[in-house]
């Protein structure tokens, strides 16, 4: 194998599903299939039909040796589809693929083992199926039984194992037998946070240190972030993106419907309300006009709101959220003693000032609110009007200390101003 | 497993339509080990939990040994050949039979059954078929044993002609892959054949020479009779087991062996040529 050659290299890879129940016609014409084939009566190519559904379509690239590829795409993506392909589970409708090295596929950690055999039966039978001959199984054995944590149970029939135990071992065989490349779709959703934890490691360790390719599906982004550089993101069986982690998954978490910059404008919703509403807000960036900030800048949110009289006790807020989905912080106006007024029109407009976004490069949304106030004895605050995932803020890398390096999401979580001295 | 083992291993595959087809009888020897994995799994499976354990694999063919010798003597009043004791020919012929039905049975729903190793991990899928084959061939040999505990109490000692058994068992073999070939590569799309099978099975077993000696069939009849290659295998059997006045009918075992050859070979190029739709349609 030239060392220069990818390890895995596709082209042009698509896969047609035929969807729909199975009609006796067709059923039939498909078993004639071999017979007309061999007559020479039909071409190898099927015919197309309202009813197919391309899971993979026209699929290019290459991944290196030693390199973890991440997989993400929403359900029906073509995620799955890519990897039986590549395990040559089924077969490709057109294009192809070429894969140097031996493949090892965990789709499901429970695939091959059997209720009624011990667990060190189980072992050698799931080796079997990988592939595996004997030998290679024993040399595995002591190290796959030592990573699954399992030693106690390996004489006890498997049904009789928590489904814990099962994840454990069924990852632990086909993570510590012998081979190039490892596919693992969605296998490490199950089990609990230290074994998942463990096997991440591993995964990465099989990478930095054996040179091992890891091809690896997951839905959850944090378990891609910490395992994989590279990610490829698929869409309706499409490559949509690909690249390096932070940056596919920026694009990855952004969702189709346009967002805004910098002003929503709520009026035309709820002009005849008769409730607290948000009418407007913006977002103000000194000295510029789009809400692209570096990390520590200052921001203000202007928020108006009508019909504050309506009820006695409303509270706004304004909350940034990651695309993820997690609250990165919120402020209320009640935390800094600001009540909307009781007296006039009902119409007042908010300004909440940050003054140093704590926050990596990334994209951000900036989100807006009224709730009832706190009172005593209350949980949380009643909802009254939530503008969630409206105004979009992009965080760009900064030389945030003036050292001439930038500070960047692979920096941590937040960032914080902070002071360093050589003593 | 790290450098050294990616020099040792330059294993290059080309995956494309119908690629699998490519390397299929070297992935099949390299996979080899699998088969007797399957046939120990369904093997010590089938006796986990229980009491007497493999002791049922002993008691099933005897009982059955029992209930046909005392039927179809004692009741239906039929007579073997000569003076080949009844209960020695129905049992000399029931072996090769039961591993034809075995074979038959257990392969047919081969795939459907294993479906969760298909969908999600490849081995070419024959090693399935041939190894229901192994367990039913286990079945057989047990029964076996109890055929030659059965010849010890009639004191039935067979001939050189013994030589010639395991060509006919291998013929049973035959013709059972050869049918469940295509059985279970039909059951894949069709889930009919699940039922079919048990008719099968039935109406062949009694148009089979298994409970009676083909003797009764008349002259003029033997060679269409044998057009079903289990006569042969059947007959066969009890000729090189058991002797008797009966002679081989060796047209009927040619014309039987050329049956079950096109059958096996048939079997076995349709199931090669729609094997690779069964992840995604099982």
């Amino acid at each position: 194998m030239g060392a220069s050659s990818p390890i895995i290299e596709v082209h042009s890879l698509s896969k047609l599903y035929r969807l729909g129940e199975l009609r006796r016609r067709r059923i039939v014409s498909r078993l004639a299939r071999p017979i007309r084939r061999y007559l020479g009566r039909q071409s190898r190519a099927p015919r197309p039909d309202a009813r197919d559904l391309w899971a993979l379509r026209d699929m290019t690239f290459d991944v290196s040796q030693g390199e973890v590829v991440g997989l993400v795409g929403s359900n029906g993506a073509g995620k799955s589809t890519l990897l039986k392909i590549l395990s040559r589970v089924t077969e490709p409708t057109e294009g192809h693929a070429i894969v140097r090295g031996r493949v090892q596929s965990l789709l499901e950690v429970g695939t091959g083992f059997h209720n009624e055999l011990t667990g060190r039966e189980n072992i050698f039978l799931k080796g079997a199926i990988h592939g595996m001959s004997r030998q290679d199984v024993q040399q595995s054995f002591d190290a796959i039984v030592a990573f699954a944590d399992v030693e106690r149970f390996l004489d006890t029939p498997f049904k009789r194992w928590s489904s814990g135990m099962r994840v454990r071992l069924g990852f632990a065989v086909a993570a510590l037998l012998p081979h190039d490349i490892l596919v693992v779709d969605e296998v490490l959703a199950v089990g609990d946070a230290r074994f998942r934890r463990k096997a991440l490691d591993h995964v990465r360790q099989l990478a930095q240190h054996d040179g091992t390719t890891v091809l690896f599906v997951s839905h959850d982004l944090d378990q891609i972030r910490a395992v994989c550089p590279r990610v490829i993101q698929l869409d309706a069986g499409r490559i949509v993106a690909d690249g390096e982690t932070e940056e596919v998954l920026a694009g990855y978490l952004q969702p189709d419907v346009a967002a805004h910059d910098q002003v929503v404008d709520l009026t035309g919703d709820l002009t005849h309300s008769t409730k607290p509403f948000i009418r407007r807000i913006e977002l103000v960036v000194e000295g510029g006009s789009t809400a692209s900030l570096p990390t520590g800048a200052p921001l203000t949110a202007l928020i108006d709101v009508e019909n504050t009289t309506a009820l006695p006790d409303v509270d706004v807020y304004v909350e940034i959220e990651s695309l993820s989905g997690a609250r990165v912080l919120r402020t209320r106006a009640s935390h800094l003693g600001v009540a909307a007024s009781q007296t006039g029109d009902g119409s007042q407009r908010f300004r909440c000032t940050l003054a140093s976004l704590p926050l990596v490069p990334g994209t951000y949304w900036v989100n807006a609110g009224l709730t009832r106030s706190y009172q005593a004895g209350d949980r949380r605050a009643k909802a009254l009007v939530e503008v969630d995932r409206k105004l979009r803020l992009t965080i760009t890398d900064a030389d945030v200390f003036g050292a001439g390096e930038p500070f960047t999401e692979r920096d941590g979580l937040v960032w914080t101003p902070a002071a360093w001295r050589a003593e | 497993m790290s450098d050294d083992h990616a020099r040792t291993a330059p294993l290059e595959r080309r995956i494309e339509r119908g690629g699998n087809t490519r390397h299929y009888w070297a992935d099949a020897w390299r996979a080899r080990a699998l088969i007797s994995h399957l046939t120990r799994r369904d093997i010590v499976v089938r006796y986990k939990q229980t009491v007497a354990g493999l002791m049922w694999a002993f008691v099933r063919p005897f009982v059955s040994m029992i209930v046909f010798t005392f039927v179809f003597r004692s009741v239906a009043q039929l007579d073997s050949d000569g003076d080949t004791p009844y209960a020695l020919m129905v049992f000399a012929g029931l072996l090769p039979w039961q591993l034809f039905a075995g074979t038959v049975s257990r392969g047919a729903s081969s795939q459907v059954r294993n479906s969760s190793l298909i969908t999600r991990i490849y081995f070419p899928r024959v090693i399935l078929v041939i190894h229901e084959a192994c367990v039913a061939g286990f079945d057989f040999l047990v029964s076996l044993l109890l055929l030659a505990l059965l010849m010890l109490i009639y004191a039935w000692a067979p001939d050189a002609r013994l030589l010639l058994l395991p060509a006919f068992i291998l013929l049973a073999v035959i013709t059972g892959v050869g049918l469940s070939l295509w059985l279970s590569a039909l059951n894949v799309h069709y889930r009919d054949i699940a039922y079919f099978v048990p008719f099968l099975l039935q109406i062949g077993q009694f148009i089979s020479p298994v409970g009676f000696s083909s003797s009764v069939i008349g002259d003029d009849y033997r060679l269409l009779y044998a057009l079903n290659p289990l006569v042969s295998v059947v007959d066969g059997t009890r000729w090189s087991l058991l002797g008797g006045q009966v002679p081989l009918y060796l047209p009927g075992v040619i014309l039987g062996t050329s049956i079950a050859l096109v059958l096996f070979f048939s079997g076995l190029w349709f199931f090669r040529r729609v094997e690779s739709t069964f992840a995604d349609a099982i």
